[in-house]
């Protein structure tokens, strides 16, 4: 695993598995949940942004940093009464330090059903090669 | 593939979940809730209590009101619509459903159960209760019965 955090992209301290920036001058967001794979030739990303829709999603690679901002579309109607509420009406962020040896021009991305699927592909020189022993 | 990272919390199933147990929360503990939600909302007690279990156990929900229906909306993301089961019976919710993910190992890929009920406060249209799925969030709408409406009372013409 040890390996593995250091390649791996890895959410900025800052902007960690939980909201930051309780003060009243900048806004409040909230870090989505995600998921890093790996394979041989990729690594994929899941982040769970229910109730985001296509519009409301932001997602730029500059450099190394690939930075996601959303917020959920939905806003409740006036005559509905809040009963109860887990979830908050905050905006997503995720920030994400990129390992070296990606083809960041060739990133993918599909957002359905509240899910973003990223994957980066590795460059070839850094994939992993099965080397036949003669 | 194998699961590198992830942030989400493991499997966690309680018994002690408000909106089942105590019922439709009442608007007074709506007060509260929403104070405790300003205080502490993102304490790790409050998110091991709330419902923000993506992968397994207890998925988020809101819950509201208007005159005619009760709604129920509930964060299921990347969810396949037909794995979703969405059930009525004797004045309790009961939404489930199971999607394909990581384990805890990384190396293989298991079948993740969700699960939530939400105990209704009175009497609902059971025969009329509607759902939707869109973005990874579910609404169920459920009808106040006809004599649970807040009903405008027409006052008859004197003869």
């Amino acid at each position: 695993m040890a390996f593995g955090k250091k390649l791996i992209p890895r959410p900025d301290e800052e902007l960690g598995a939980r909201p930051v920036n309780r003060g009243v001058t900048e806004r409040l967001v909230i870090a989505p949940d995600y998921e890093i794979k790996e394979s041989d030739d990729a690594f994929g990303v899941e982040i769970f942004l229910p109730g985001v829709r296509r519009d409301d999603l932001n997602l730029s690679v500059e450099g190394r940093e690939l930075v996601l901002t959303a917020a959920r579309s939905w806003k409740k109607p006036d005559d509905w009464t809040p009963v109860w509420s887990e979830t908050a009406d905050l905006d997503y962020r995720l920030h994400l330090s990129l390992p070296e040896g990606l083809e960041t021009e060739k990133v993918h991305a599909q957002l359905k059903d509240g899910v973003l699927r990223l994957t980066l592909p590795k460059a070839k020189q850094a994939q992993r090669r099965k080397i036949k022993i003669e | 593939m194998r699961l590198i990272e992830r942030n989400l919390p493991g499997a966690l199933f309680s018994h002690r979940d408000p909106i089942f147990q105590s019922g439709w929360p009442q608007l007074s503990d709506w007060a509260r809730n929403f104070d405790r939600l300003f205080n502490s909302a993102f304490d790790d007690d409050f998110f091991g209590y709330r419902g923000d279990r993506l992968l397994s156990g207890r998925p988020a929900t809101d819950l509201y009101e208007d005159g005619e229906n009760f709604y129920v909306r509930m964060d299921l993301p990347g969810m396949e619509k037909e794995a979703i089961n969405v059930e009525m019976e004797r004045g309790i919710l009961t939404v489930s459903g199971s999607r394909r993910g990581f384990g805890d190992d990384g190396k293989e890929e298991r079948s993740f159960e969700v699960r939530r009920s939400v105990r209704l406060p009175e009497a609902i249209a059971e025969d009329h209760v509607k759902a939707a799925y869109e973005d990874g969030v579910l609404t169920v709408t459920l009808p106040k019965r006809e004599e649970a409406r807040a009903r405008r009372v027409m006052i008859e013409e004197g003869k």
